[in-house]
């Protein structure tokens, strides 16, 4: 029985690529899309059985926030996340909001790209080798066991936004020292010693907090 | 006609066979000749006589942009009739003019639909005619970047590595009051109202290099 994919990617050499890599392997459907909030769509549309799609598809959603609008549309759709900066906290996070394969696009995803699909078709997960060794590596790290939840992610978006410490708290309506708990955390997390540092990190890590 | 012969140089599996399948599908004049994974690869091939190249396609993913400048230039002065197509998601414009400065060089952003640009790209830069891709060609035009005194310079590199006010005026020998004033200059000639998007924004407008 075939399956069906949808891939997501801003570019069309990639949804091409993709395809090309797929060949000859049982697929009913193949659907592409071409931005986020395409993506999204389709996605609820069609209930696909693997969602494969570039972490930086949309600029104005971050990766996490995707993944979990992803969820909420096609519930019962593996996802498999594309990206060219792999960060081994950041495949431990989407792992956690329901990512079952991440492939580093610098791997040799021509060999790695089939057996990830029938991997996670089969509902386990998949790391490409580069993603695996990262994985590791950050599970090794005493911030394993936090992750970049939704309370960090606003918390650095207000961060951004050039909001203070107790203007946050208020917007978020929670105690002046869980925010500054959080920023220690988000600092840590990225490598940073500044706000400025902070979001200079974060941003290029693809969390598109900057000012738009 | 006569053919134009490709080699497509993508350490990327899936863009480097969205773009042998974009260019198999073109059909003839063009004809891809041999793909490499590594540049190491490329240059055996052209020292063991790989002349009958007419264009080089080059994904820069993964390549230093000095390196990917170097390599341009030196192709330039190797081989003056060969092409070089640079396919790149890098937006710095300084970079971009620095690949498009060498005679036979063309810039295509890996966004969008990169299959009619590359096609476009193959026939006018086989005329020895430069292609420049609509989204670069609006980045290189879309206004000089902000220009930097030699402090302004200092205080920004040093804001990207996460210095604090007080380590970037030890480390500068200037008062702490200079900071703040060199980076308030900073948040207006950059655009941005907070400290946090100084060097996300100085990494968009090119001064700073991304993080990739």
């Amino acid at each position: 029985m075939g399956y069906r994919i949808l891939l997501g990617d801003e570019a069309d050499v990639v949804l091409i690529g993709v395809q090309t890599i797929l060949n000859g392997i049982d697929w009913d459907t193949i659907y592409t899309a071409r931005s986020g909030s395409e993506l999204i769509e389709i996605a609820r549309e069609a209930q696909p059985d693997v969602i494969v799609f570039n972490e930086r598809l949309d600029p104005l959603i971050d990766v996490l926030a995707l993944v979990e609008r992803l969820k909420h549309a096609a519930p019962q759709s593996r996802m498999v996340v594309l990206g060219g900066q792999v960060d081994g906290l950041l495949v431990r996070d989407l792992f956690a909001c329901g990512v079952l394969g991440y492939l580093f696009l610098g791997d040799d995803l021509g060999d790695c790209l089939p057996p990830a699909l029938g991997t996670v078709l089969n509902n386990r997960p998949y790391l490409s080798p580069t993603a695996n060794a990262e994985y590791l590596v950050a599970m090794q790290s005493p911030l394993r066991n936090w992750q970049l939840d939704s309370e960090a992610r606003a918390v650095l978006r207000l961060l951004a936004r050039g909001l203070h410490i107790s203007q946050i708290a208020e917007q978020m309506d929670v105690p002046l020292r869980r925010i500054y708990w959080v920023r220690q955390k988000l600092r840590k997390r990225f490598g940073a010693n500044t706000n400025e540092h902070l979001i200079s990190m974060a941003v290029s890590e693809g969390f598109a907090y900057g000012e738009r | 006609m006569k053919p134009i012969r490709v080699v497509v140089i993508d350490r990327n599996d899936i863009t480097r066979k969205g773009v042998e399948a974009i260019i198999g599908d073109a059909g003839a004049p063009f004809e891809v000749l041999i793909t490499f994974a590594r540049l190491r690869e490329v240059d055996r091939y052209f020292q063991e006589g790989g002349t009958e190249v007419d264009v080089v396609i080059l994904d820069d993913y993964t390549i230093h942009p000095k390196e990917v400048t170097n390599l341009v230039a030196l192709w330039y002065r190797r081989f003056p009739d060969l092409g070089v197509i640079v396919l790149s998601q890098r937006r710095q414009s300084a970079y971009i003019q620095d690949v498009m400065r060498w005679g036979n060089a063309s810039f295509i952003l890996k966004n969008g639909d990169v299959s009619e640009q590359l096609l476009k790209a193959l026939f006018l830069i086989s005329s020895k005619y430069p292609f420049i891709s609509p989204a670069a060609f609006r980045l290189v035009n879309c206004g000089v970047p902000a220009t930097l005194d030699p402090q302004e310079w200092d205080v920004l590199r040093l804001t990207e590595q996460g210095l604090r006010a007080g380590a970037i005026s030890d480390r500068l020998g200037i008062s702490l009051k200079t900071v703040y004033r060199v980076r308030s200059r900073l948040k207006r000639r950059l655009g941005v109202s907070n400290n946090e998007s100084i060097v996300d924004a100085a990494r968009k407008q090119g001064l700073l290099e991304n993080k990739d």
